[in-house]
């Protein structure tokens, strides 16, 4: 027996909200913080689309379809990774209430039985004159404020929702205030991680400041061995270290982080534990790090953590203030800009694929 | 700017071959094993299509069409888990090659980078008289012959490709040769797991034979202490125990698996490794099992394992020849039966969603 049947797939983009361009800086003091910064971009937003090649708009044209997709009866996604950091992105345009709760966001994050993901992002409409909201709910049902993996793949998810092409940028709301992620030409997303929080009491870190009320290059034993540790938050605590007694420069891959990773970070002067970084200095310009994330282990890839590792890079003299760091699931660029003491990071964020889950 | 577009999609169910009934069944003496046994099912081949009702025949409508996408440029699968043991499954039937290379599906399965998966699964055109052929490449690229869980995602898949309904069976040939698995009306699967294989030495195992060939209740000591076990070959090698000097019904939750487990599977009786089962008998009929998996660890699902359970249960005195077994990823019916010797497994198979990646 043989059915046939059409059927009949709109594809639509809808009309991209205008915003006027952000070109007012505020002066910022140095390592000054405000209970919820508002981060402005340093240049002009520029809005540019350029047209692109038939055939690829001919590939665009089809992955858009996906993204159309409406049938109901089923949640449609994407699935995105940033250096290995994955999340089912949600296209939420419609309604500002995310489109499933925290507990189904759970169990799609669930590597075997379900999607698998860290987490799941929502694009839903913009607050405040914003063009977007971004939520997220981690794959324990959490909601972070932000996370900077998430913002690159929510940025590339944009743009092919709205099928962009060429430098462009967005507003987005988040949880941690007014985010505007660049798309660059060549695909990678800027993000603004805002200013480092270096005093020893706010990071915090019980280790008592010895420069400009910072940690920078202070001793901690840890099982016997003194390690020279500097201490940065980027809205949470890190300590950085890139030697230790006896050893000055680390050979990153030798380490058993599974045995020294926890004793860092459930070490008594961090009340609040710590994401700890490991990192080895290959160049002026080049730094290989690896971490211990804060009740999550050995991990692939924290964008706090690459910000915070050359923020200590440079206050130890390592390092000048843009770096490639490369982490276990690949590089990304850090810059600590003097103009405006804000850490930005650039890096790929890519789809992997396309899917619709029955409800 | 708004763009419209029309996109249309064919959806058309390819015919469904025929196949004679196999209605006959070769006698078979009890405990004998050909090189490359022709599984026979012992009920008719009953191809029933049942019409559903409307609403389920759009929501099938709906699921098929996901299933018949054909957009160049994409690989389009599906996603199915048999009690937490997940698959991409890909429609093959047009070539008798898979779509993609081991290598690709490595990547594939990568759960951060990739879809993520336990294996892919290919629904190739038959081979001599059979249906369909399948075949699996595993998460580390290497090619099984057979896989239980896998299987069960295969029929479903297939169903949901000829959109079956009701209770139905077909032939598949795979690298264990022909298998028949039979999708039962609840929607649960059977397969014909095959004769369990108990000669000592073809398990194999250096325990000593204690019961015709067979090793039952032996004991072996481990890390000082005697466990009490039963080996059962189900085309792998399984060591199976349900007590220790001390705690004759092991209660399976408080086992510290990652510290006992490895010391089973490279113990020196097991020349080829094992696989080791640890058993909790709940009822005459109802057991609860947790598996270290021979290079997997412990795992959530091994349906051999649940089969050779079954069959040390009853060799042992401790269990009737159909049981319950429960799993950490869920339960499956296993039943040895007498009449034929072949171990019978029922379970199920569910998708999670479908997927479309670009090439």
């Amino acid at each position: 027996m043989a059915i046939a049947a059409t059927i009949s797939v709109p594809l639509t983009s809808p009309t991209r909200r205008t915003l006027a361009s952000v070109n007012s800086l505020s002066p910022h003091s140095p390592r000054s913080t405000l209970p919820t910064p508002q981060r402005t971009f340093k240049y002009p937003n520029s809005r540019l689309v350029a047209s692109s090649m038939s055939t690829e708009t001919a590939v665009k044209t089809s992955s858009a379809s996906f993204l159309n997709l409406k049938e109901s009866g089923f949640l449609h996604f994407a699935k995105y990774h940033g250096l290995g950091n994955d999340f089912v992105l949600i296209d939420n345009r419609d309604t500002s209430e995310p489109r499933i709760s925290a507990e189904k966001a759970v169990q799609l994050c669930d590597r075997n039985f379900g999607v698998g993901a860290d987490g799941v992002i929502f694009v839903l409409p913009g607050i405040n004159g914003t063009d977007y909201t971004m939520r997220i709910f981690n794959s324990d049902g959490s909601e972070p404020e932000m996370c900077g993996n998430g913002v690159r793949c929510f940025a590339k998810f944009v743009s092919q929702l709205e099928n962009l092409h060429g430098r462009h940028s967005f507003t987005i709301h988040t949880g941690a205030g007014l985010i505007i992620p660049e798309v660059l030409e060549d695909g990678n997303v800027r993000v603004d991680m805002g200013e480092p929080v270096l005093k020893a009491l706010d990071v915090p870190t019980k280790l008592p400041a010895n420069k400009d009320n910072a940690v920078v290059k202070s001793q901690l034993v840890v099982d016997g061995v003194i390690w020279h540790v500097t201490c940065v938050s980027m809205g949470n605590p890190h300590c950085v270290t890139f030697s230790r007694e006896g050893s000055q420069n680390l050979l990153v891959d030798e380490l058993k982080l599974a045995e020294i990773g926890p004793k860092f970070e459930h070490h008594e002067v961090f009340p609040a534990r710590t994401n700890t970084e490991f990192v080895q200095v290959l160049s002026n310009s080049h730094l290989k790090m690896r971490v211990w994330e804060r009740g999550a282990g050995a991990t692939l890839a924290c964008g706090t953590g690459a910000c915070a590792t050359v923020v200590a890079a440079v206050l130890e003299g390592r390092a000048g203030r843009n770096c490639t760091v490369d982490l276990p699931g690949g590089p990304l660029q850090i810059e600590w800009r003097e103009e405006d003491n804000h850490v930005y990071m650039t890096g790929s964020a890519d789809v992997v694929y396309y899917g619709s889950l029955p409800l």
